[in-house]
């Protein structure tokens, strides 16, 4: 008698019920652009099969509207010039979930790349998703119409299994005799090719009106159809009218800083997201080559919504083309997830397509959710990031230089007005009470710019052009006007080099050799202005304000200095207090008249002749 | 014994400031203070073959403008002295010796004074501690070097060397009161002067130095 342990058993064929597809289609939960992709990846993947040139992988996406009614039903077609016979209807497209279906009825010797997956998107779009549907094919002089029927069954329809016909009568039967390009139809003709036309009539969800471009606008950014739109020539008919010679996708123009990819290869390992228990995951193998994560940038960024959104994404390239694809909010937390609204990319990983640790699901949407997959999907935001952090930089150096000039502008404003009405309180506060004593004074005030009294153009300035001043008994060049400079403007001392400061600078900084110059900047990197700079932007009066409150530091600073100076080196409390009280009602008093519109109204444009 | 000597030129001038501010940091003016160094030291501060008229140039120019102001015993303003907190203490000393009647005083080494106390603690505050102490000195800007001196880079160059002389002296006397604290400040002002060793330079050697 056999040990129970060592029984073998004898194998036979697995039995389903029908209900199996109802299962697993509800799952597919197809939308009509993703169902349509699958349709023409097939017709793609059968001038594949036969070795067609990619300029004459011609596909026509025919819609009919319905009337509403019963008797005009709107139908979906895509039509190929391949054609099947009833053996690869038999062998391929009557099995369900085969992965090698896409590549059946090859000609002998071609290595195929075929879009085609699990043999499984096109099938269940047809049953899932039109009321009926069917095929009609014709090659090697034989017609076959194969299709589900309204109880969502499959077979070849009544007396249409290998039925011979002439090619002539095949495609009036088709209704595709009118459009076909001539070079083809002599083919079908001569016998040399076939045809096969995918029909759904009365698709889900619509009842009379397709909206074709709608939907030629989703299949043009569907991962699933974009790279075998960019191979194929795809036309599109809407009731019985060409309305698009080819569907092309719109070429994506790169940001000008970023014109070339960025080429990341997946590290032979990678450390696994688990918090718990840190792993290594094993991205290749002898078998399964190292991948490539390929980034791009778009001028323009994609969006998030619309059907550029679409394209914001990563694409998974497996074997047979796209396996997966995430859209950027899916890949993780992305820290520069603004500036990835800019990026795409395509990630190849062979390791994905292992038989003993498949991570492709049927539907070719995402992938498994497995360690592998979270690992990976984990480095890719990493990577999105880094190329999103470096269009991030650019961004915030060109807002810089913008934001510079807006305020070198309004700098220079303010430098003017000082010069002009502030001279004769500098004088008073920098040359001392000992007129003429040592150092000389500054020179004489300007003549006032604008317009006086009720004029609109108070604000207006005019020159400095005073004499020098100073008769003490040891002449000396007195302290010219403090300068006030912008950091990451050019520097006066070394032309040609800019000068920057940090966050941790002083909001108003000097370099030893700046004070002989008398240069002061404003440091543009602390944290307030850069604040006020993106909040309210370089333009905005809060901004203005800020500067100008630069301008009141460096005065109170001098009249320190020189009360300091008239006090020999020292300065009480008290002293200070009044010097500072005394310099802000000063400036305040003065800027109150002379820079109102500057720094209250909420816009202002400093005139050139300013 | 060796070490007993007496007031130098400097301490004669610090001692007229001391005893004119009365002990305190007021400002006193150039000219009172060579009148007052003449009528304490007749000899030292004479005009030259006129012993009745105080010499008002660099006899006394010199000491009050460089040595004194480099080794942080004074601060000047136009034509305007006072005393530092250091100033103060060191004039303290020589009013009490001088007071006894004799001017010839033992030189002993450095104490840690109140002001040195006051500079130390001072230090304790400062970024560049702060940074150097929590391993990131090399985040240390030359901002904070001038904060930790007490400085910026309007400074007048015999004041900045006064308070690089305050600062190392404050570090060097902090040894005797707290060793473990001395080797950080120690490390930390060599670190400073080596890493803005150019600030220093640039203060050497700049022209000029009164205000």
């Amino acid at each position: 008698m056999k040990n129970v342990n060592t029984i073998s058993i004898i194998e036979e064929p697995n039995e389903f019920d029908d209900h199996l597809l109802d299962i697993i289609g509800n799952n597919f939960n197809f939308s009509h652009e993703k169902g349509l992709a699958e349709w023409l990846k097939n017709s793609i993947d059968a001038y594949i099969r036969q070795d067609v040139p990619d300029e004459n992988k011609h596909v026509v996406m025919r819609f009919t509207d319905g009337d509403g009614g019963s008797t005009n039903l709107p139908i979906f077609e895509i039509i190929d010039y391949v054609g099947m016979t009833s053996t690869d209807i038999n062998k391929a497209l009557k099995r369900w979930g085969d992965p090698e279906a896409a590549k059946r009825g090859a000609k002998k010797g071609i290595r195929l790349r075929v879009y085609g997956g699990h043999g499984n998107g096109g099938k269940f779009y047809m049953r899932q998703m039109f009321h009926v549907s069917h095929f009609i094919t014709y090659r090697d002089g034989y017609l076959n119409i194969f299709g589900f029927n309204d109880h969502r069954k499959y077979g070849f329809a009544d007396g249409f299994k290998d039925k011979k016909i002439s090619p002539d009568l095949a495609l009036k039967m088709a209704n595709i005799d009118g459009f076909i390009p001539d070079n083809v139809k002599r083919k079908i003709l001569l016998g040399k090719t076939g045809f096969t036309v995918v029909k759904g009539i009365r698709p889900k969800n619509i009842a009379k009106k397709i909206s074709v471009s709608h939907f030629i606008q989703k299949i043009k950014h569907h991962p699933q159809s974009r790279r075998a739109l960019k191979y194929s020539q795809v036309s599109v008919i809407h009731n019985g009218k060409l309305v698009m010679d080819r569907i092309t996708m719109n070429e994506i123009q790169p940001l000008d800083d970023f014109k070339d990819p960025f080429i990341f290869d997946i590290p032979e390992y990678l450390e696994s997201n688990d918090v718990n228990e840190k792993k290594s995951i094993q991205m290749m193998t002898s078998k399964f080559p190292a991948g490539k994560l390929i980034l791009k940038t778009s001028a323009i960024p994609f969006g998030h919504s619309g059907h550029s959104a679409e394209l914001n994404c990563i694409d998974f390239i497996g074997e047979t083309g796209v396996i997966a694809s995430y859209r950027m909010h899916e890949l993780g937390f992305l820290k520069y997830y603004p500036q990835a609204q800019f990026i795409y990319g395509e990630c190849s990983c062979p390791i994905l397509e292992d038989p003993d640790d498949d991570c492709v699901q049927n539907d070719r949407e995402k992938l498994v959710e497995s360690d592998k997959v979270k690992t990976l999907l984990k480095w890719v935001a990493l990577k999105v990031d880094e190329v999103a952090e470096k269009i991030g930089n650019k961004e915030r150096e060109k807002q810089k230089v913008e934001e510079l000039h807006t305020s070198e502008i309004f700098n220079e404003f303010l430098n003017k007005w000082k010069n002009q009405f502030m001279s004769k309180f500098l004088r008073e506060i920098l040359g001392g009470p000992d007129k003429g004593s040592l150092t000389g004074g500054l020179g004489d005030d300007g003549s006032g710019g604008g317009k006086n009294g009720k004029s609109e153009t108070k604000d207006g300035l005019g020159s400095g052009g005073g004499k020098g001043g100073g008769q003490g008994d040891q002449k000396k060049k007195g302290l010219g006007f403090p300068r006030v400079l912008i950091s990451g403007q050019d520097d006066p001392l070394n032309p040609g080099t800019t000068v920057n400061f940090t966050e941790r600078h002083h909001v108003i900084e000097q370099r030893l050799q700046d004070v002989p110059e008398q240069i002061f900047w404003i440091n543009r990197e602390k944290l307030l202005a850069r604040k006020i700079l993106e909040k309210y932007g370089k333009d905005s009066v809060e901004w203005r304000n800020y500067l100008f409150q630069c301008y009141v530091n460096i005065f109170i600073t001098s009249a320190l200095e020189a009360k300091s100076k008239s006090e020999g080196g020292a300065l009480s409390v008290d002293d200070a207090k009044r010097v500072i009280d005394e310099t802000y009602s000063k400036i305040y008093d003065k800027a109150s008249t002379d820079l109102e519109k500057f720094l209250l109204n909420e816009s202002y444009e400093v005139k050139e002749e300013a | 014994m060796n070490n007993i000597r007496e007031f130098n030129r400097s301490e004669k001038i610090l001692l007229s400031l001391f005893i004119l501010s009365k002990g305190t940091s007021k400002k006193v003016r150039f000219e009172d203070i060579a009148v007052k160094a003449f009528k304490l030291f007749r000899s030292d501060f004479q005009l030259r073959g006129y012993p009745n008229h105080p010499d008002t140039g660099d006899i006394i120019h010199k000491p009050l403008y460089s040595d004194l102001k480099k080794k942080g015993f004074v601060l000047s303003g136009g034509k305007y002295f006072s005393l530092t907190k250091k100033g103060l203490e060191y004039g303290k000393k020589l009013r009490d010796i001088f007071k006894k009647g004799n001017y010839d005083f033992t030189e002993e080494p450095d104490k840690y004074t109140k002001s040195m106390e006051d500079e130390i603690n001072r230090i304790l505050r400062t970024s560049a501690f702060n940074l150097f102490t929590s391993g990131k000195k090399e985040e240390i800007l030359d901002i904070d070097f001038h904060d930790y001196l007490g400085t910026t880079v309007r400074t007048k160059k015999f004041d900045f060397l006064g308070r690089l002389h305050n600062v190392k002296e404050a570090v060097e006397a902090s040894k005797s009161n707290n060793p473990r604290l001395y080797v950080i400040l120690n490390d930390l002002n060599q670190f400073l002067l080596s890493k803005f060793k150019d600030v220093v330079n640039f203060f050497e050697n700049m022209k000029g130095g009164k205000s």
